[in-house]
């Protein structure tokens, strides 16, 4: 008889939800919070939005598993997702697959890395993604479900059991959910999925291992000058796994401080350049032994200064969120990438 | 292979993922952040347990 966790089809006797979810706690399913029922109805019905896409899928680390799209939907209708968002979650699955994107190693990490999930193109509006005010925050069934159906996937396709295979130390709330949109209608640069190369029609997901939102609030500055000079000052940061791991990091730029870089001048290559210059941890902030701990993974400093970035390409920038002088902040794990996949429809 | 016992469980949970069994030598956690007196007594025991584990 095979184990439960490895069967296609699990017959459950009628159950009501509140059944369904001691059952599915007991089984290591669970994110801690409710369940919808993967009815067989239901995941077929997932699994129609999909028909498109038909490459297979590697095998998922650290349990080295290949999925089904079955087993794939069955977890995106117990995070709570529509049918029709189904596509986009099995993107982010397809990204954070990417080899460089080191699954194994940001899933049993002690650091407290989740899925960013940002959703890019014409598909925001049809799946209402929140991409404006509290864009990172609660509030919109999509946001609140893709980022949730990709966490329960890495839960109980990867295998990602908290406290087992995944030894974060203290966690991240975002381990939750942490999917938002680009704001690409308040973006007065190019949206960051045709930056990455695709066309601006294209509806993409980009993921990325990172820490939860550090904000980076500049009510005082009147110019773009100014704001790098706060956001540059919020990014040096000796605590972020960056200045250990080297990686990928995102700036978020809120849309009134985005205007306010564009009318002095500022494009995302220069603000990309600036910020590598000017965020750099002066060697008094951090202690003797661990500048030791950077300088033997190959982090040599420039003078007494400590670079959060290996070059100005590692800046990864976009735009998001509503109205106030609010930005933010994402490092990632360090050893990892930051993969955009095409929406297959 | 060298493992804390805090890590032990993550270990064999990755190890049962890759069908291998590996020889395992278990010293206290944690090793980060130690002083030299405190490893010299992780060092120790790596040391023991893989003297024991080549002379068998």
């Amino acid at each position: 008889m095979k184990d439960i966790a490895d069967q296609e089809v699990i017959d459950l006797e009628d159950m009501d939800i509140e059944a369904f979810n001691a059952f599915a706690t007991d089984q290591g399913w669970s994110d801690g919070m409710p369940l919808y029922v993967p009815t067989e109805d239901k995941v077929a019905r997932f699994v129609e939005t999909v028909r498109g896409d038909n490459r297979p899928y590697p095998p998922v680390p650290p349990r080295q598993v290949i999925p089904t799209v079955q087993a794939l939907a069955a977890n995106a209708v117990m995070a709570g997702c529509k049918p029709e968002y189904f596509p986009v979650v099995t993107a982010a699955l397809r990204g954070v697959l990417d080899p460089d994107y080191n699954l194994h190693g940001t899933l049993a990490t002690t650091h407290s890395c989740a899925p960013m999930v940002m959703v890019s193109g014409p598909i925001r509006h049809e799946l209402k993604i929140n991409c404006g005010s509290n864009c990172f925050g609660q509030g919109w069934q999509a946001n609140a479900t893709i980022g949730r159906a990709l966490g329960l996937m890495l839960l109980n396709v990867a295998g990602a059991k908290p406290g087992e295979m995944d030894r974060s130390t203290q966690g991240n709330p975002a381990k939750f959910t942490f999917c938002f949109g680009e704001n690409e209608e308040e973006n007065p640069w190019t949206p960051y999925h045709v930056q990455r190369g695709f066309a601006a029609t294209d509806s993409v997901v980009t993921v990325m291992s990172g820490e939860g939102p550090h904000n980076l609030n500049d009510h005082g500055s009147t110019t773009g000058d100014g704001l790098l000079t706060t956001f540059a000052g919020g990014m040096a940061t000796p605590g972020a796994n960056t200045i250990y791991g080297k990686g990928p990091m995102f700036v978020i730029i809120g849309p009134e401080h985005a205007a306010t870089l564009k009318r002095d001048g500022f494009t995302i290559e220069s603000i990309r350049q600036e910020l590598y210059r000017r965020s750099r941890v002066h060697a008094s902030r951090i202690s003797v032994e661990n500048q030791d701990t950077y300088i033997s993974t190959g982090h040599k400093p420039d003078g007494d200064w400590f670079t959060i970035a290996r070059s100005p390409d590692d800046i990864h920038i976009t735009v998001a969120g509503g109205p106030g002088k609010h930005s933010a902040f994402i490092p990632s794990f360090g050893g990892t990438t930051v993969a955009s996949t095409r929406i297959a429809r | 292979m060298i493992a804390t016992e805090t890590f032990k469980p993550l270990v064999l949970a990755q190890a049962k993922a890759r069908k291998v069994e590996p020889r395992l030598i278990v010293v206290k956690h944690p090793i980060g952040g130690l002083n030299a007196d405190e490893l010299r007594e992780r060092i120790e025991a790596a040391t023991k347990g893989l003297t024991e584990a080549t002379t068998k």
